[in-house]
């Protein structure tokens, strides 16, 4: 839930160190960070997500700007720290870690939905898995970080008229993808 | 097809969209009739596949480790460096201990005590996520918060008037001024080693908290001007908490300073602490009523008789703490079995009183002459001194410094100890400024 016009105050308190300030911005926050960095495949996004943060913490004092900035620029950090990651891992390689089920947080109880959700999310995961890394990058950022083209095109650091132009090829191959399992809406 | 380059026929189904329709496709908002690509339950089934909090254990270690981090770097920033006056005291003073008290209070509570319960405290905080109270109300719950370990926004970022939030935030001070005690307990009851001059020291700070609180109770008097009257409430509020604090004992890591040959004062077993330990929660349960009354006060509106009465209120608060740090010192006394000073070691110079028309006095006077290190600036006459107790203890040859009877200016900001008055009675903070 956007802070909206509480945001300021929550900003200046942040800055001082006020522990309920950034109890609300992680709050806030967290979910949509720690989605982004699953989805882009990373391969702990929980601690990575923790490092995001604490990066906030640490560059919050040369941030300046509204609620939508923050939120774009919280991602830009995510973002580079996705890239250290990756440039980790290719410099040691380590064996991928099968997800452990019991920090699967999500609300459980009901068997059949639960296969069902599973399937649909298998299904989406192969179907964002088809776009190229670019591609998949923006439409991460533009879906899960709710974030405009713009700020995309920040975070990315890339033009605004590129990110436009591969979030277009991203749609086309999610609809391509889509078309070819049969998925129909 | 080129997964890079896509189908072109599926191209231009994307091409044909405006922006706005796919920011709409994207964000899962798209009426059925625009989502001919199926696009809009996609942007959904991804959120619903990939968003989710993280998990109660890990958000628990990650908001602890951000709380951790976001209060070190703010006590850090605003440490400020003492000035040359303080210099003798701050040497007598553990490394945190100097930091609770040359540095502007609300960032080194917080540092103090977030390990222990700012975390539990912040999960609560709701009303103040939203910044949701009065701009004079933000102000004094802030520093009541403040007091006890939690951060509000200052009163010009308050957008949102919610009254209703006053006693349940003095309830979360009352609970957490216990916790306080707690922690002041368990801390005083680790195995120490005091030397005389870490002994002195605290009674130093004690000196100073019960003369500032002294002269902010003065100030309180016929105080009708809301703005100055939130000022003094503020001050109040922070010197009641640096009260408590100076009880707080050395930890046992560090390097204890040796008492001088012949002198009294080497504690090593925790038993020397627990006057102070008692000297605390007597001096808490004496703080929280004020601080209560204080809170809720502050959240009436402010016209001159409200501001009269939260003056009052302030003053009374001033007056507890005044007390209280006496009493702090007092104990400190006794568990350490210290000489009736002669004159207190290393005080460092204190703010000079401003000309203002309010004189009036609350603080007991000393019943022998102590030397004032600060040079008289006022040219009010000093009032004169009542008759000693009974039974004297050091504290009252604690002089009523900066004059004794004349107050400070209740609109000035506070820095603590860092600063002094200037000649046309302007606070002048000695390192850099930074609102509490």
């Amino acid at each position: 839930v956007p802070f909206g016009t509480s945001f300021p105050g929550v900003l200046a308190a942040a800055r001082q160190g006020a522990a309920w300030a950034w109890t609300s911005i992680y709050k806030d926050l967290s979910p949509q960070v720690l989605g982004y960095l699953r989805a882009a495949g990373s391969t702990d996004p929980d601690d990575l997500a923790g490092e995001v943060f604490l990066g906030v913490v640490r560059d919050i004092g040369r941030f300046e700007g509204d609620e939508a900035k923050f939120r774009s620029w919280v991602f830009v950090i995510a973002h580079h720290r996705l890239l250290d990651e990756r440039r980790r891992r290719m410099r040691r390689p380590e064996m991928p870690v099968a997800v452990d089920s019991s920090t699967d947080h999500r609300p459980g109880g009901n068997v059949e939905h639960e296969a069902l959700e599973n399937l649909g999310t298998e299904a989406v995961h192969q179907i964002i898995d088809r776009c190229v890394p670019d591609q998949r990058e923006v439409l991460l950022l533009r879906i899960i970080a709710e974030l405009s083209l713009a700020e995309v095109a920040r975070v990315l650091g890339k033009t605004i008229g590129a990110v436009k132009a591969l979030q277009h090829r991203g749609i086309a191959a999610v609809a391509r993808e889509m078309s070819r399992q049969g998925v129909t809406r | 097809v080129s997964l890079s380059g896509g189908n072109q026929g599926e191209m231009d189904d994307v091409v044909g969209v405006s922006d706005s329709a796919l920011d709409r496709l994207l964000a899962g908002r798209a009426p059925a009739d625009e989502d001919r690509l199926g696009l809009s339950r996609f942007s959904q089934d991804l959120r619903a596949a990939y968003i989710a909090a993280p998990a109660t254990a890990t958000a628990e270690r990650h908001i602890a480790a951000i709380v951790a981090d976001a209060a070190r770097l703010h006590t850090d920033k605003t440490q400020p460096s003492a000035p040359p006056a303080l210099a003798g005291l701050a040497a007598l003073l553990p490394t945190w201990r100097r930091k609770v008290v040359f540095s502007g209070f609300f960032g080194s509570i917080t540092a103090k005590i977030i390990a222990g319960t700012v975390v539990a405290a912040a999960a609560t905080g709701g009303l103040a996520a939203g910044n949701h109270l009065p701009a004079p109300a933000q102000e004094v719950v802030a520093d009541v918060a403040g007091l006890v370990g939690i951060d509000f926004p200052m009163p010009d970022i308050a957008e949102v008037i919610q009254t209703a939030m006053a006693p349940a935030q003095a309830a979360k001070a009352n609970e957490l001024l216990d916790a306080l005690v707690q922690q002041v307990t368990v801390a005083a009851s680790q195995p120490h080693e005091v030397g005389l001059p870490i002994a002195e020291a605290a009674q130093a700070c004690a000196a100073q908290v019960s003369s500032i609180a002294g002269e902010l109770a003065a100030s309180a008097m016929k105080l009708t001007d809301p703005t100055q009257a939130l000022s003094l409430a503020h001050r109040a509020t922070a010197i009641a908490q640096e009260a408590v604090g100076c009880a707080l004992p050395k930890p046992a890591a560090a390097t204890a300073i040796p008492a001088p040959a012949g002198t009294a004062g080497v504690v090593t077993s925790a038993g020397g602490a627990a006057p102070i330990i008692d000297a605390v929660t007597e001096c808490v349960a004496g703080l929280k009523p004020s601080i209560m009354q204080l809170a809720e006060g502050a959240m009436r509106s402010m016209d001159p008789s409200a501001a009269l009465a939260l003056a009052s209120k302030a003053g009374n608060l001033a007056g507890t703490a005044s007390k209280c740090a006496g009493d702090v010192g007092t104990a400190a006394q006794t568990a350490f079995a210290l000489p009736m000073p002669a004159t207190l070691p290393g005080l460092p110079k204190l703010p000079k009183a401003p000309k203002l028309p309010i004189p009036m006095h609350v603080a007991p006077l000393p019943a022998a002459p102590v030397t004032d290190p600060a040079p008289q600036q006022s040219a009010q006459p000093a009032t004169p001194a009542p008759a000693a107790p009974a039974t004297p203890s050091w504290w009252d040859a604690v002089p009523f410094m900066g004059g004794g009877s004349t107050p400070t200016n209740p609109a000035a900001p506070w820095t603590g100890m860092t600063g002094q008055w200037g000649n046309v009675g302007q606070w002048m903070p000695s390192g850099p400024w930074m609102p509490f």
